[in-house]
């Protein structure tokens, strides 16, 4: 099965609303990883987390290595690095297990995330 | 480097600079208030121009169309020629009709402005007549009649707060921009629990949004949480009890920082109330207002217990820069 029927077989962009609250929220409560994303525009951290969603599902999206790597850069200088994109991964994939993805499914999908790790990173 | 032409003059426009940042660096100021993408005192307009997503956060699809902006968050990447909005075209007049003291610093005002279309719980802006300055306020009332209540706390150096809670304003003729917010009930699930958590004048659109509610016969749990730093900070106290009184789906609890407590206020923080006494289940409709800090937190802590973020309407009150 194709990432981009994922993104149809759970409901194209509703549910993927659904997805980003359980994802945000995991990420929140996460000590490790929280400070990334706490921020005083919910709504904007929302939206970014919803692109980056559809983008994971094989969903419509126009991001670009490039555009991870300036996008991260920041965090970077913040101190940014494997063992908080490894957290994401498995926050991403918990998330989509509780919605019902397949574990195969989930697999393939970290594997193409796994392919982001030097942008994000800025190796 | 980026132009601006405003008034037929171009403006260098430096890099990361707002709209506002760079009038107000050439001495060409619009109205401004919050400097943070809210309270929409410094709409502007650039017809077809094409505008940052940020620039038009939160304004009414109408008006995104006419390139209305908020200078304030408009940080340009290309020329761009901005214009002031027509007052005429964009406001509703309205007349001072009352003024009633509720506590030392706070007062209910009323206002004649039967032009104006709204929900209770939204915010216009308030256009004092020197035509200079502009302030949001939300609406405490659906406008019944048109007669618009706000609940106006008078600020130390508030230059429209001071006006509009003197006797002396009584009479005058403001205008009225907006409506604009998304604090407003919506009736589409009756049953869902609402929680109402308002600081000081944050009481004012919940004050709109409960009755609103209940006149269209919600009958889902309504909990409204009044809370301020002292006793001071609160007012409308008998009222909200004996709606609690009358309406059996209606929970008021009035809290205080810090004490005195007079019967019928706890001490506590509203987000400890919050905890205790509200089940956050994704069901749930929140309207918060306020203090922005108390407001944002709140917000997180309810999203985090399982509220949907979308469900959790906020308006943090965001004070001017004097």
């Amino acid at each position: 099965m194709s990432n981009a029927s994922v993104y149809e077989q759970i409901g194209g962009s509703a549910a993927v609303n659904a997805a980003v609250d359980i994802f945000y929220r995991k990420v929140l409560r996460d000590d490790h990883i929280s400070d990334f994303f706490d921020t005083v525009d919910m709504d904007a951290q929302h939206a970014k987390q919803k692109a980056f969603i559809t983008m994971a599902l094989g969903g419509p999206q126009n991001y670009t290595g490039l555009d991870m790597r300036a996008a991260h850069a920041p965090l970077v200088q913040r101190g940014l690095t494997d063992s908080h994109f490894d957290a994401v991964l498995k926050h991403l994939g918990d998330t989509l297990l509780e919605l019902g993805v397949d574990q195969e499914i989930v697999g393939a999908i970290a594997t193409k995330l796994e392919g982001l790790r030097g942008h994000v990173l800025g190796r | 480097m980026v132009q601006i032409f405003y008034q037929n003059k171009p403006l260098s426009c430096a890099p990361e600079e707002s709209v506002l940042d760079c009038l107000e660096r050439h001495n060409l100021a619009p109205r401004s208030s919050c400097r943070s993408g809210i309270c929409q005192s410094c709409t502007m307009a650039a017809p077809n121009a094409s505008l940052p997503a940020k620039a038009q956060q939160g304004l009414k699809d109408a008006w995104k169309q006419q390139g209305i902006f908020l200078a304030c968050v408009c940080r340009p990447t290309e020329d761009l020629t901005i214009f002031d909005l027509d007052d005429a075209t964009t406001t509703t007049p309205g007349t001072i009709t009352q003024i009633e003291p509720v506590t030392d610093d706070i007062a209910r005002v009323w206002i004649q402005a039967p032009g104006l279309a709204a929900h209770a719980g939204q915010y216009v802006q308030v256009i004092h007549p020197d035509g200079e300055t502009v302030r949001p306020y939300s609406l405490a009332n659906g406008g019944r009649d048109g007669l618009w209540e706000l609940h106006v706390r008078r600020l130390p150096q508030g230059r429209m707060s001071a006006w509009l809670t003197n006797q002396k304003a009584k009479g005058q003729t403001v205008l009225l921009r907006g409506p604009a917010g998304d604090c407003f009930y919506d009736n589409s699930n009756q049953q869902r629990p609402l929680l109402l958590v308002g600081t000081s004048t944050g009481l004012a659109p919940l004050w709109g949004i409960v009755h609103d509610a209940l006149a269209q016969g919600h009958h889902g749990p309504i909990l409204l949480v009044h809370g301020a730093l002292e006793t001071r900070g609160l007012y409308l106290g008998k009222a909200l009890a004996s709606l609690a009184v009358s309406h059996e789906n209606v929970r008021v609890v009035r809290c205080v920082l810090r004490g005195p407590t007079p019967e019928g206020v706890q001490e506590s923080d509203v987000r400890a109330i919050v905890e205790q006494q509200f089940s956050a289940t994704s069901q749930a409709k929140a309207f918060l207002c306020g203090s922005p800090d108390i407001v944002k937190r709140l917000r997180k802590q309810l999203f985090l217990a399982g509220m949907n973020l979308s469900d959790i309407a906020a308006d943090p009150f965001i004070v001017a820069p004097q």
